[in-house]
């Protein structure tokens, strides 16, 4: 996955970010953020922290108005480093076209060596092998998530970003998620989530920093932060803690 | 390699949707069939050239007219990938916009060249009788060149509007002017002095123009006809691309 001087170097390196909305509304501030290659963060804060916004300038979907960026030691320019993958809140499907042909189509622009095995197997894993021949536009909406992370997950990337990734999926799903990033991670790919669901986000890491206000506000642990402060809802994901409620 | 792999994809994903879509093709051949049975009988007795009839003069610019506004649902298709968000998917998977852009247009090419190829069989119904010469294979290049052109601009168009409404607005802001000041219904020793300046470095007009000695004389078109068409298409791809690269970003 990375090579010896790429995996020395910080997947991440963001000094002092900040960014602005179109009308002056200052959206991030001052935001410094180092992750290493295997290294799992996430991103916890109510709405409007600025989690998303974040994500997006790592993404190298937006420019940063402050501060430096650097992805594996180079400046994050345009177009994206293509060492890293980002995966939105909301899914990205066409209605129209089935499950297979979206993932053939996406495998093609990747270029991947080998595409059926790479399909069949990422499909499996998801359990959407028997959902080929499916029209996305027929797929639930737990289903659509499913595909829509099968396909971010597609091509092993040294860089993950997801947004609120568990959202919509139920608990098997979410298990499967699970265990996917943890295996990327153990293969050395950096990993940045956002999420509103502590008890999943603490089973995958122990790292963990509260945007508010689009500044940083701490760091620590997923289960050291209150419901209250990072926005979780009870029950709001999947997992054995769905339904546990946040904690007081 | 993958430029080609990643290129066909796409052209095999937009020819499915257009298959699936059999609505947009009858509507874009109703459209020509209205306007070769209203224009062809109006204008009946209106002599060209000598003996030739108006609708052997009228059917190769419907066909030019058809490629024209054919092409201009491009745009439509990627306003709608932009709606669902499955453009920036595509955008982040490919290698660069070439892929996306290239698939994309060689495949509304052929549709035009499917609906073109059907005005014809139309016109045949209707009397048209086309001279069959080796020289329609590089007239149809030249109507595939003006209708890639076009289908780029529309994309352009699209990728920087976002917005479906624009493209109504693109539909009367460009076809039309280029229709009417073309001689794809008028030639242009019956228009006025300005009229016919303007008509011959329209691109329509010399698409139509080159389609239409092919069909009815049996000439081929020259480079002098077909460089025009190829400038045009570099500057339209260009731009879509630029448009896309952008987009990539945002």
């Amino acid at each position: 996955m990375a090579d010896s001087s790429s995996a020395a170097s910080a997947a991440i390196a963001a000094r002092g970010l900040g960014f602005d909305w179109p009308g002056g509304v200052v959206a991030l501030e001052g935001v410094t953020l180092d992750v290493a290659a295997g290294e799992k963060v996430a991103l916890l804060g109510s709405n409007g922290a600025g989690k998303s916004t974040l994500l997006r300038l790592l993404a190298g979907r937006l420019e940063p108005a402050r501060g430096s960026l650097e992805l594996f030691g180079r400046p994050q320019g345009r177009p994206a480093s293509g060492r890293s993958a980002y995966l939105p809140q909301e899914t990205e499907l066409d209605p129209e076209m089935t499950a297979g042909e979206t993932f053939e189509l996406i495998a093609a622009l990747l270029g991947l060596p080998d595409p059926q095995a790479r399909i069949a197997a990422v499909a499996e894993k998801f359990g959407l092998g028997g959902r080929l021949e499916t029209p996305v536009a027929e797929l639930s909406g737990g289903f659509r998530r499913r595909l829509d992370l099968a396909l971010f997950l597609l091509e092993e990337k040294e860089l993950l970003l997801l947004d609120e990734p568990a959202a919509g999926l139920d608990a098997e799903g979410g298990e499967i998620l699970l265990a996917e990033l943890e295996r990327r991670a153990a293969a050395g790919a950096a990993i940045v989530l956002a999420g509103h669901d502590l008890d999943w986000l603490g089973r995958l890491t122990r790292r963990a920093v509260l945007l508010a206000g689009g500044r940083l506000a701490a760091k620590g642990a997923p289960g050291d932060f209150t419901a209250a402060a990072t926005g979780a809802r009870s029950g709001a994901g999947p997992g054995p803690g769905r339904g546990r409620g946040p904690r007081r | 390699m993958s430029f080609l792999r990643g290129g066909a994809a796409v052209a095999l994903r937009t020819l499915r949707k257009t298959w699936r879509r059999p609505v947009l093709l009858s509507f874009s051949l109703a459209q020509p069939l209205v306007w070769m049975l209203f224009f062809g009988f109006l204008f009946e007795r209106f002599k060209v050239t000598g003996q030739e009839r108006y609708l052997d003069f009228l059917a190769p610019g419907v066909c030019g007219m058809t490629v024209l506004f054919g092409a201009s649902q491009s745009g439509i298709g990627w306003i709608r990938d932009f709606q669902t968000g499955f453009l920036s998917r595509l955008a982040a998977a490919a290698r660069g916009p070439h892929p996306l852009l290239a698939g994309k247009i060689a495949a509304d090419v052929a549709r035009l060249v499917v609906q073109a190829l059907l005005v014809l069989a139309l016109a045949f119904l209707l009397g048209f009788r086309p001279q069959l010469s080796l020289a329609l294979v590089p007239a149809l290049l030249l109507l595939c060149l003006f209708g890639a052109a076009m289908s780029c601009l529309s994309s352009a168009f699209a990728l920087r509007a976002r917005a479906q409404e624009a493209m109504a607005a693109y539909v009367h802001l460009c076809n039309m002017p280029l229709l009417f000041t073309s001689t794809a219904l008028v030639p242009s020793r019956q228009m006025p002095e300005w009229l016919a300046s303007v008509a011959r470095f329209n691109p329509l007009s010399q698409a139509v123009d080159a389609w239409r000695a092919a069909l009815l004389e049996g000439v081929p078109p020259g480079w002098s006809e077909a460089v025009p068409l190829l400038l045009l298409l570099a500057l339209c791809y260009a731009w879509a691309a630029a448009e896309l690269s952008r987009l990539r970003r945002g």
